[in-house]
């Protein structure tokens, strides 16, 4: 028989149901609209962070020559990483079995042409071992199992060093206008040799070859240049690189700029979530041993300013949509409250006169809502699921700025993401049923008995 | 100032009690120096006008309002010096209410809005709780109810409810505001029937307002209030 006040609070949900429901609608849109919120920025960041890191090759950890980062590209002799510093650097790491791969990465620039047509290059280098790991890292898998793989042919080390493979952006093949890959050759190809770039033939001819010629100056100050094979392409996500991207292994980029440099050395982790700690570590153990080094973790706005970026604008539109949704959600409750309120504001005088204390009443429509705001929750987390199954199941394309060929629309919310969002949602209830029911509470029983409340 | 005073000791003792109340730029006097003593088991009945004072008196009998000045002492504790959850205690061991319109909860049924006060007593057992639920409805005669809801019961038995959640807690004193005005003749004499006999066989003081003449003459005492003021 006992009435229980849950019971009594349940029961006091059904007497205005419309009204409740209208609450309850606030609080579920509230909830799936912060779980969808939640879901991409998951995705989104997680995208940006896989594409940064392993495909990008911007490593967990990154060594520099002491203010390489910044002089590196006018001074590349003085600020890179020597044989004596990379040997160094092996051995700190050697023992840290947090580290996954490591390498060290060449950046450089020069021009490549076709032998009619030359355009700039940046060309980035590494052991083709290195970025096999990387490219089959399972975060690649996971998060960007599209950007991958490449737009034709297949990576660096399936061919021999002799060979001279080299990786380049689609935009940059169409410019030299190369549309096949060193695979895709037949296996009699002689050297194509082109003597008149104005010939009817010549583009046809360029386009059936897959050798290109990189130049450079090297570090030692002379002009260096190269045969080299397009062995594939890749769909560059930045733009900026999109027409001018070379990938090639680190030994041959080094034989262009005659060094035996890097410009930094990478470190990925297994648990990245001890990046501080091995930061740490690694600082002091490479001071120790005399190196002069600047350590740069992989979110670092210098070191990739396109993920800062590109993240700080998800962030604040994020928080901003937020902001929004919770002064919907508050105002609802806050509306229903003080309907509910002015309603019963009798019926708080009465039981306020039979003995209920101030808490007392505050708490009873503190459960009210706690159970309204729990049905509303998980109502909205099966509204949330079955909307972000959808949007998933569509393929929506958009074109995010700075992002070439454009994202799929996912919704990738996360157990973390549901929580956080389902106890912010339940807070925002409770302190807004408090703030509406802080009033009453404090009426005087007789003017609450009059029916009225001021 | 207005005394009213019977030999004995005093159950609930006002001294002096001022009440007024700020309308806007008027202020209107509620009560005014009222003093008045009520025993254990007595039946009163506070008469008077329309704003003549009667529900301030019982309010501030009741603890549910605070006098401007004077005092009230309820069973030997000046009430006026409590703290707000000791008044709400006080109400809740000692004093059952009865208004005019009922104030029952809809979505309850009987027997739970009869419960209601005794849910907030932790020291009283489920048990004890359903025992003291019974007893109530049955002192009342709504045993065949306890499953009802509000709106299925009539304007009498409505009152009956409301006269049982006032006497499942035991209390020492009931206070009833105008408890027939909602009521027909008929239905009024019965629940004045039911509180004289409740008020024998419990021995439970009762104080009520009313404007009704018709039951002035069954009550033991009448106090009488006009302006403020108690004039008998």
């Amino acid at each position: 028989m006992s009435v229980g006040k849950w019971k009594l609070a349940l029961r006091n949900l059904s007497r205005n149901r419309r009204r409740n429901f209208a609450t309850g609608a606030a609080i579920a849109t509230g909830f799936a609209a912060l779980i969808a919120l939640g879901g991409f920025v998951n995705r989104t960041e997680n995208h940006l962070r896989v594409y940064t890191v392993y495909l990008n090759r911007v490593g967990h950890i990154n060594i520099y020559k002491k203010d390489g980062l910044d002089k590196f590209s006018t001074k590349p002799r003085q600020y890179s990483l020597d044989d004596a510093d990379i040997a160094k650097i092996k051995q700190v790491v050697a023992d840290i079995s947090n580290i996954e791969i490591h390498g060290g990465q060449l950046i450089g620039a020069g021009i490549v042409g076709n032998g009619c047509r030359t355009v700039p290059f940046v060309a980035k280098g590494i052991d083709p071992q290195v970025d096999l790991q990387l490219r089959n890292h399972v975060e690649m898998r996971k998060w960007i199992p599209r950007l991958r793989d490449f737009a034709r042919g297949s990576g660096l080390w399936n061919y021999d060093d002799q060979l001279g493979g080299i990786v380049i952006s689609t935009g940059l093949a169409k410019i030299l206008g190369k549309t096949v890959v060193y695979s895709e050759l037949p296996k009699d190809q002689r050297p194509v040799v082109v003597v008149n770039c104005a010939a009817p033939d010549a583009k046809e001819k360029i386009a059936a070859d897959t050798n290109v010629q990189l130049v450079a100056g090297s570090w030692t100050g002379m002009m260096a240049a190269q045969d080299a094979e397009v062995v594939a392409t890749f769909v560059s996500a930045i733009p900026e690189l999109a027409n001018s991207a070379v990938e090639a292994s680190l030994a041959q980029l080094q034989r262009l700029y005659d060094t035996n440099s890097v410009t930094y050395y990478s470190l990925w982790l297994r648990d990245p979530s001890q990046l501080k700690k091995n930061i740490s570590l690694i600082k002091e153990r490479l001071a120790t041993a005399g190196l002069n080094v600047d350590i740069y973790p992989w979110m670092n706005e210098e070191v990739s300013p396109f993920y800062s970026g590109t993240m700080q604008f998800v962030y604040v539109m994020v928080t901003f949509i937020s902001f929004v949704l919770a002064a919907v959600v508050i105002l609802s409750i806050f509306n229903s409250a003080t309907m509910t309120i002015i309603e019963r504001s009798q019926e708080i005088g009465m039981m306020r006169s039979i003995g209920f204390t101030r808490s007392q009443i505050r708490r009873l429509f503190e459960m009210e809502m706690l159970l309204l705001a729990t049905f509303s929750i998980i109502s909205g987390g099966l509204v949330a699921a079955i909307g972000i199954f959808l949007v998933n199941n569509l393929g929506i394309t958009y074109n995010p700025p700075g992002i070439s060929g454009g994202m799929i629309l996912k919704l990738v919310p996360n157990v973390k993401i549901v929580v956080q969002s389902g106890i912010a949602t339940l807070c925002l209830a409770l302190i807004t049923t408090v703030l509406a029911v802080r009033k009453v509470v404090r009426t005087n029983i007789a003017i609450l008995l009059l029916g009225s409340q001021r | 100032m207005s005394t009213v005073t019977k030999p004995g000791a005093a159950f609930v003792e006002l001294r002096g009690i001022v009440k007024n109340y700020r309308l806007g730029q008027t202020v209107v006097s509620a009560l005014r120096g009222v003093s008045l003593q009520l025993h254990r088991g007595e039946f009163t009945a506070v008469i008077g006008a329309s704003g003549s004072g009667k529900s301030t008196l019982l309010n501030m009998i009741g603890c549910i309002d605070d006098p401007d000045s004077g005092s009230i002492s309820f069973d030997g504790v000046e009430v006026t010096k409590l703290t707000d959850d000791a008044k709400s205690h006080l109400r809740n061991q000692k004093i059952g209410f009865i208004f005019q319109s009922f104030n029952l909860i809809p979505v309850l049924s009987v027997e739970e809005n009869v419960e209601l006060p005794l849910l907030i007593n932790s020291s009283i057992s489920v048990a004890e709780r359903s025992e003291r639920v019974a007893s109530a409805l049955a002192d009342v005669g709504l045993s065949a109810y306890t499953k009802n809801r509000p709106d299925q019961l009539s304007g009498g038995q409505r009152q009956r409810v409301a006269i049982a959640r006032a006497l499942a807690g035991n209390p020492d004193l009931v206070l009833a505001d105008e408890p027939t005005a909602n009521l027909d003749s008929q239905n009024s004499a019965k629940i004045i029937d039911l509180m004289l006999e409740l008020n024998s066989r419990r021995k439970v003081t009762f104080l009520f307002s009313t404007h009704d003449a018709n039951l002035m003459n069954r009550v033991s005492r009448i106090v009488n209030i006009q302006d403020g003021v108690i004039r008998s």
